[in-house]
Formats: structure tokens, C-alpha cells, sequence
């Protein structure tokens, strides 16, 4: 009797145990590698974007980079825009955004440059805790785009030092915030903290 | 004052009988997987998936069960780390996970080769290629099936070859675990995973003999991400090349601290790189060659510039 009471005792504690899934927290190195990530792929945004949106290369080539960027983008991630004449914010799922750059370039070719202005480092991931137990983290950077729509290339003129956007039909400045969200992910091939963009927000238009 | 005694003499319990389950209830049989070799095919998971598959119908029906403690050493390179299996958690899985008894040790096997490199981590025990399990079985021979090759041993009796069990297939080495658990009293295991040749991962080469040296990789990967270069010519060149690797080759991203992103086929990574206008230089830092002059693992690093940072 007493030998099944306690079989049914330790079982009990042995299921009231803390589940293994609950994760240990990255470590201040672990999250320098995942920062580092992140700010590869927003240099690979910015470096895609001005390509596709340029409408100077071929549809193979537009595809290949709209294709590679967009790997970049959580599965309900978002990118805003705003024009400056606009009170409205128009958000688009990653994937719409990319194929509308590359139809709106065929019909007027738009030059886009950004810079980043505030970088992301491991000390501003902040880590969040799960439901289930598991954790995420979350970090953000901010840069500028600069956005130009070239006029008909007949109306073209030189652009001087205090109009350089003299060939846009329209230009703008938006300032942008990215976000960035670091999850552990299954796959068939393993369990891995896969950081990706969630977002990119509209700050403002000048 | 009853209710603020009550959570400590609970705890107390707890205590006293975890360790009795563990010695009077559950058995605990032990398996040390050894992979022998590189585990690149890509749809293959960092550990055989037959593997986590094996552990989970090991349930006796009947009778007390016993906890699986796995530990996998793996001999090919890659950073330490530690796993959990996931399996379905029901009967005795789920005692199994709550403990955290499937936890996955990965040793890095360049260990030896590089001790110099990585001092004072004690994960980093690797044992001698003659102490492996099924080291002295090469000449005895063995069975090559489904790819696969177990050398299944108990530990005590490793000087004499007689007492290796030499199992053909995952359902071999499951019967025999099954038996174990079910039967006797506490088991040690130990398997030796090994690949047949014929299955490595092969790289097929530009010339007709021999491996192209690192150098000519090196100058490849550059020549892809070269800034300089428009991203258009460099996306064809990389199409016109792409016969320089196996089909089902794919890249995993290791940081400065040891993280490993996911696996992504190489198509993916030489497309991102061609895209690259930040890259300086790619630097070929090791390239292991299997048996064949092949290379099996190619490790790169990166150096970019980038704009605003």
C-alpha cells in the first residue's frame, strides 16, 4: 500500500515538474549575434529596395531581389507609407509593397536612398515573456528614406545645390522605425532563434 | 500561520520523494549516440530524425519504464550546444521531458584538433578516435543498410569486439532497446551513427580529379558579392557556377558567439550575397574534405561596410 501510494506521489511531482520548454534567457553575447543579424537584414532592405524601385534592371533581376527581400519580413509583418501631402498612413503586407514598387517602377522610375540614424545594439532588445512559458525579444532602429519619383525624362534639368530634387515630379523624407522580433522557431531541421522584421512604422513625413 | 507553513512542507516533500522515484521507480537507461560524420542531406535535422523517432515508442507496456537519457557527440564541426528532443508528449515522454531528460549534447569534435583554440570548456570532451565506440570493428566488417550504419555496444566489454552487437536498421536497434527497457535493470548504450560513403554529401568538382582548391572557392564567393560589380552580371555568373556544389547544399549562419541561424539552401545565400553592395571581402576560414578530396563543409566569413552604421 504504501509502495503505491508513493509510485502515484512521485508521479504527480514528477508531471508537476516545470516543463522543459521553458527556455533560458540569451546571454549578452548571444544577443550581440542576433543584433548583428538584424542589421543584416536591414542593409539587405536597403540595399534591394533602390534596385527595385529603380525600374532599371530587368523583371528576372527585380524578382530575384524582391524574392530575397522579402524572406526578410515575419509572417504578419507590415511596412508603412506615408505621402507628405497625406494625413493617411497607408500599411501593406510586405509582399503587396514589393509588387507594387516593381509595377509602379515600369511606369515611372523612383529613386529611393535611405541612411540609418539610430542603430540597433543589444542593450535596446528588451525580451518579452510568452504565455507558454518561452520568451522573444524585440529591438528597433531608425532610418530615413529619401523618396523621389523622376519626371518624364524629356523635362529633365541639372539639378543644383539648393534643389537637388529638381527632376522629381515628387520627393519626400520619411522617417522610419524598424522592428525587429527574435523568436525560437521548430523547424525539421532543429529548434532556432530566427530574428526577422515585424515592422516598418511611419515616424514622419517632411 | 498554518497557511504560511503549508507551501514549505510541501517543498519538503517534494524533496524527500523526487529522489526516491527516481532510484526505486524509473530506471534510467542511457544512450551515447556518436555521429561519425557530417549530417548535411537537406531535409536532415541537425540529429537523425530516426533518432527522436526511435525514443518514442520506447514504453513498456507492462511494468516500471525507464527514463532515456540520450547524449549525441558529434565528430563532424559544428559549436556546442544542447538540444531537447521533442517527442509526443504522452506516457512516459512527458515524464521524460519534465525532467529534462532528452537533452541533446553536442560535443565539437575539431576539439582535438584545435584544443588550443577553445580552453576551459568542459563540453568540449571528445574521445580519441581509438576509444570511439566500434573503432576496432572496421575489419570485422559491417552492415551497410538504408544508409545507415549502427555499431551498438555496451560499455565494460569495449576491448573485446565480441561484444558488439552490430544492428542493420532503425528497427534492429529498436527492438533491442526495447528489450533492454522492458527486461533488465539499468542499460548503457552506446551507438555509433556512420553514413555510408556512397551517401556523404559530395561536391562535384570543375576538373575532372581532385577537389578545387579553397583559393578558387574563396575567389568564387568574392566574385559573387563583389560591390563593384552590378548585382545583375553577378546573379548570372552565379547561375552559370552553381554546378560547383551538390544540389542539397545549404548554409547555416554561425556568430561570434556560437549561435546557429536556420539551415537555408545555398541558392538562397549566393542570390542574398549577389544582391550584397556592402560586402568587402568573404573569407574562406576552414574547408573539410571527406574521404573522396570532396568538401563536405566549407566555412566562410563575411567582412562588410555598412552604410550608415
Amino acid at each position: 500500500m504504501y509502495h503505491r501510494i508513493l509510485t502515484w506521489t512521485c508521479l504527480w511531482l514528477l508531471s508537476a515538474t516545470p516543463p522543459a520548454a521553458a527556455q533560458t534567457e540569451l546571454s549578452v553575447e548571444e544577443l550581440q549575434d542576433y543584433a548583428a543579424r538584424a542589421r543584416n537584414l536591414i542593409t539587405v532592405f536597403l540595399e534591394n529596395i533602390p534596385e527595385i524601385a529603380s525600374g532599371l534592371k530587368p523583371k528576372d533581376f527585380r524578382e530575384a531581389a524582391a524574392r530575397t527581400t522579402l524572406k526578410l519580413f515575419a509572417a504578419n509583418a507590415y511596412i508603412q507609407e506615408k505621402n507628405k501631402f497625406s494625413e493617411r498612413t497607408k500599411t501593406w503586407k510586405p509582399e503587396d509593397y514589393l509588387n507594387e514598387l516593381t509595377k509602379r517602377s515600369e511606369k515611372a522610375p523612383v529613386l529611393i536612398d535611405f541612411e540609418i540614424i539610430d542603430d540597433l545594439t543589444p542593450d535596446k532588445m528588451t525580451m518579452k515573456k510568452n504565455k507558454d512559458g518561452s520568451v522573444s525579444y524585440f529591438g528597433k532602429m531608425v532610418f530615413r528614406q529619401y523618396y523621389c519619383i523622376l519626371k518624364e525624362p524629356g523635362a529633365f534639368q541639372e539639378p543644383t545645390e539648393t534643389n537637388p530634387d529638381l527632376n522629381c515630379q515628387y520627393s519626400d523624407t520619411t522617417e522610419k522605425e524598424v522592428n525587429f522580433e527574435l523568436t525560437l522557431q521548430e523547424s525539421i531541421t532543429g529548434k532556432f532563434w530566427v530574428t526577422k522584421i515585424a515592422s516598418i512604422d511611419v515616424l514622419r513625413v517632411f | 500561520m498554518k497557511k504560511t507553513a503549508l507551501p514549505s512542507v510541501l517543498l519538503a516533500i517534494g524533496a524527500l520523494l523526487l529522489p526516491a522515484c527516481h532510484k526505486k521507480q524509473a530506471r534510467e537507461i542511457r544512450i551515447d549516440l556518436h555521429l561519425d560524420a557530417p549530417l548535411s542531406k537537406p531535409d536532415a535535422p541537425l540529429l537523425p530524425r530516426e533518432i527522436t523517432q526511435l525514443l518514442q515508442p520506447l514504453e513498456c507496456p507492462a511494468g516500471p519504464n525507464a527514463l532515456v537519457l540520450l547524449t549525441v557527440y558529434r565528430h563532424d564541426f559544428d559549436p556546442p550546444r544542447t538540444e531537447t528532443v521533442n517527442v509526443a508528449a504522452n506516457g512516459i515522454n512527458a515524464l521524460r521531458q519534465s525532467l529534462n531528460m532528452m537533452a541533446f549534447e553536442h560535443h565539437l569534435a575539431e576539439y582535438e584538433r584545435n584544443a588550443s583554440s577553445f580552453p576551459n570548456q568542459p563540453i568540449l570532451s571528445t574521445p580519441s578516435p581509438k576509444d570511439r565506440p566500434g573503432a576496432g570493428l572496421e575489419g570485422a566488417g559491417t552492415l551497410q543498410q538504408e544508409g545507415f550504419t549502427f555499431i551498438c555496444c555496451e560499455p565494460g566489454n569495449q576491448s573485446s569486439s565480441a561484444s558488439y552487437r552490430i544492428v542493420g536498421n532503425f528497427d534492429e536497434l529498436r527492438t533491442q532497446l526495447q528489450d533492454s527497457l522492458c527486461a533488465a535493470a539499468g542499460t548503457y548504450y552506446n551507438i555509433l551513427y556512420r553514413p555510408v560513403a556512397a551517401n556523404r554529401p559530395d561536391l562535384p568538382t570543375i576538373g575532372t580529379q581532385g577537389a578545387v582548391p579553397s583559393s578558387e572557392l574563396e575567389a568564387f564567393f568574392n566574385k559573387i558579392g563583389d560591390k563593384e560589380v552590378d548585382p545583375e552580371k553577378r546573379l548570372v555568373q552565379l547561375r552559370q557556377h552553381l554546378d560547383l556544389f551538390a544540389p542539397n547544399a545549404y548554409v547555416k549562419e554561425i556568430g561570434e558567439a556560437g549561435t546557429i541561424s536556420e539551415p537555408v539552401p545555398l541558392l538562397e545565400y549566393l542570390e542574398k550575397i549577389a544582391l550584397y553592395r556592402s560586402l568587402e571581402n568573404i573569407y574562406v576560414i576552414e574547408a573539410l574534405k571527406n574521404d573522396q578530396g570532396q568538401y563536405w563543409e566549407i566555412r566562410l566569413k563575411e567582412h562588410h561596410s555598412h552604410k550608415g552604421i
